[in-house]
């Protein structure tokens, strides 16, 4: 028992660091990252202003950048419920000291996917109209409804495990982070770590768990039904659904990964987060991987077996054509380079654990850099086709677009940055648990 | 089982989030998905009349001694909208290699099951009680553009900027004449809204302004269409006699835009599988 201990104290340690502690390296990143936030916003104003006129966006192409990073973004949010959630209905106990973690990307990722829709609009005054005056036909109201529920429900489910943890620094930190007790000692709501409420919080955990997968299904879906409940070639496919749904959860693990290996090196996180845990998270995103490769097959086999003539000319345009480049990268970078890496990794014991990290890392980068290619394929070369007797449109973002999509990305790290400070960035007492248990 | 004071206000809770959202959006409308309160251009309206249109392809030259085909220019200066703004745009169609050039206008179809209008999230473009014309609500979209993802003609067309011509519209426009796509604004969707100026008792822009008569508009309930030269046809006759077609009739939106084919054949589907 002293040993476990020992280990213990460290642990507890390494997360009060993590949250107490801040080095110059950690101030330089967040102060360049909320430069290129501000940059975006400056940008973005310039947009407010002088309306879409200043992207390269136009009446062919009218959905570009934004609507692939509204796409990107609530996937990557799936990464959450996925490791939480499944894994915790599954009883796979590997998890907890990455499910805080996860949980985070979900509400963040959220909050930058629905910004990147209101980025998109028009008229971002009227956004009320959709509740005052919405048409439950219309697919992107069942966005707004299952994305406001998806959002609320992963804002709880972020919380609920929080409590433990925010109601033990409540108690144990020194008097001087007066500013933080007072903060969690609000946020604990005078949780007291008994049997009675233990059980009580669990068994909420639980139902939260049940509860916000078919939520996390359903946001997807709709994400995807605002293009396949169009007639649009390219788009008009039974099969967007679940191919969006499999693809978020297959992005949303590779970020997680990213994030991970990230937070590891930067708060020293190796006693709770080893090789066991990028191991197994790799095996989940091998097999995502390859569900991703059967999907994308079945999408463009069965478009192309049938060579009916407006289907042909997209698949050539991606095939050889001007999007050829970025297709063959999702190919080979986005999925069959990564799945040769991530079997090298499960499968070769000699590798040191650094060297893990290193190529999970790389393969992951990769399978985000396709995911976000893949996006941006689906959005934008369908416009692009001619619908009637027009040439090809060159839609290609500009600098406007770009920096903004530049602000998102910064923002979406600097927040990731400012929550590791606010809370833990273990669930401490999960783990803890856990290790009680062995 | 007991159900105590914070069982039952969570379920309240939860009902009533549930409730809220389900209720503004479902049930704030009195019948169907279209709320016809406080919609503008209520009175420039004929309730039981139903607008058409007919193209007869054989008579459209495409007005090819010009830069702009007389109707797309009659359009762009009647609305005031910008120059690439093409309400009615006229496409050089050659199908395949034993056809001959066809010159194919295109206004909005006015469907009579308009796909713009089922995906509008605020119901902004509308299919209005009455005459059943699909407008845009330009002070209630918020500017998606799903509408235009929708469209199987691609008539919409987004306001990315000021309209350039804003300025030049006198202000009495928008209340001695049908205001329909008169807009000064950026950030919402404008289309062909079968012009309003039936409602002052004249022919649309385009179509009094063919050089050919190749335009024909009318109400299908009076049967009876008229074109640049005051030419006015038994609607039902000429469609029968000239075998006319609609266009992507396989989408299902049934539009009131008839197409006459240009040779008189039969219909040669011109267009037909764009």
């Amino acid at each position: 028992m002293a040993t476990v201990d020992a280990g213990d104290l460290l642990g507890r340690d390494i997360v009060e660091n993590s949250m107490l502690k801040t080095s110059w390296k950690w101030y330089a990143t967040f102060l360049s990252m909320l430069g290129l936030f501000v940059i975006g916003i400056y940008n973005y104003y310039l947009q407010l202003k002088f309306g879409l006129g200043v992207t390269n966006l136009d009446n062919k192409v009218f959905w570009g950048l934004y609507i692939t990073n509204f796409v990107f973004f609530i996937g990557i949010s799936h990464a959450g419920t996925l490791i939480s959630a499944i894994l915790r209905v599954t009883g796979a106990q590997w998890r907890t000291p990455i499910t805080r973690l996860a949980e985070e990307i979900t509400v963040l990722a959220l909050i930058f996917g629905a910004a990147s829709v209101f980025i998109d609009m028009g008229h971002l005054d009227r956004v009320m109209n959709i509740v005052t005056s919405g048409n439950i036909d219309s697919p992107l109201v069942w966005d707004a409804i299952s994305i406001s529920f998806y959002f609320m429900g992963s804002i709880l489910f972020f919380y609920l495990p929080l409590i433990p943890d925010l109601a033990y620094y409540r108690d144990n930190l020194p008097k001087r982070y007066w500013f933080r007790r007072f903060w969690y000692k609000i946020l604990a709501m005078g949780y007291k770590d008994d049997e009675e409420q233990l059980h009580i919080l669990e068994k909420n955990i639980t139902k939260m768990s049940f509860l916000i997968i078919p939520i996390a299904v359903s946001v997807h879906t709709v994400v995807s039904f605002i293009m396949s409940m169009t007639w649009r070639v390219g788009w008009n496919s039974t099969l967007f659904g679940p191919y969006f749904v499999v693809g978020a959860i297959f992005s949303g693990l590779a970020t997680l990964m990213m994030a991970l290996i990230l937070f590891t090196y930067g708060y020293k996180l190796d006693y709770y987060i080893t090789r066991e845990h990028f191991v197994s998270l790799s095996k989940l995103l091998l097999t995502f991987t390859i569900f991703y490769v059967y999907f994308t097959l079945a999408e463009y086999l069965t478009g192309g077996y049938k060579s009916e003539v407006h289907e042909t000319e997209l698949l050539h345009a991606l095939f050889y054509g001007q999007y050829a480049a970025m297709f063959w990268y999702f190919i080979f970078g986005g999925m069959i380079f990564p799945i040769i890496i991530l079997v090298f990794v499960i499968y070769d014991k000699k590798l040191s654990d650094r060297m893990v990290k290193v190529l999970i890392f790389i393969a992951s980068a990769m399978i985000n850099v396709g995911m976000w290619l893949k996006r941006y394929l689906i959005t934008v070369p369908t416009l692009a086709r001619p619908v009637f007797h027009e040439g090809w449109n060159d839609y290609f973002p500009n600098k406007v677009e770009w920096w903004i999509l530049v602000g998102q990305f910064a923002g979406f790290i600097m927040l990731f940055m400012l929550l590791s400070k606010m809370f833990p960035i273990i669930s401490v007492w999960e783990v803890e648990m856990e290790e009680e248990m062995h | 089982m007991k159900v105590n004071r914070r069982d039952f206000l969570k379920g309240m809770a939860v009902a009533g989030t549930a409730a809220m959202l389900t209720d503004l959006t479902v049930f704030s409308e009195n019948d169907g998905p279209v709320n016809e309160r406080d919609r503008p251009y209520d009175q420039w309206r004929i309730d039981g009349a139903e607008w058409v249109m007919v193209i007869d392809l054989a008579a459209c030259d495409g007005c090819v001694d010009l830069d702009i085909p007389r109707c797309t220019n009659a359009c762009i200066v009647g609305h005031y909208t910008p120059d690439d703004h093409l309400y009615l745009k006229v496409f050089e169609v050659h199908e395949n290699e034993y056809s001959n050039t066809v010159y194919f206008p295109r206004p909005c179809q006015q469907c009579e099951d308009p796909p713009c209008a089922h995906v509008c999230p605020v119901s902004a473009a509308w299919q209005r009680d009455g005459d059943r014309l699909t407008l845009i609500d330009h002070t209630r979209c918020i500017g998606c553009r799903l509408c235009q993802a929708a469209c199987p003609y691609e008539v919409r067309h987004f306001h990315f900027e000021e309209n350039p011509k804003g300025d030049d519209i006198p202000d009495d426009k928008f209340e001695a004449q049908m205001p329909f796509t008169l807009f000064r604004g950026k950030g919402v969707t404008a289309k062909c809204e079968f012009c309003g100026l039936q409602f002052i008792g004249q022919l649309p822009h385009c179509v009094s302004a063919c050089h050919n008569g190749a335009l024909y508009f009318g109400d299908k309930n009076e049967n009876a269409v008229t074109n640049a030269f005051g030419t006015t046809e038994v609607f039902t006759d000429l469609l029968a006699r000239r075998e006319a077609f609609r266009w992507k009739e396989e989408e299902g939106t049934k539009p009131r835009v008839f197409y006459l084919p240009a040779s008189s054949s039969g219909n040669h589907g011109h267009g037909g599988n764009a």
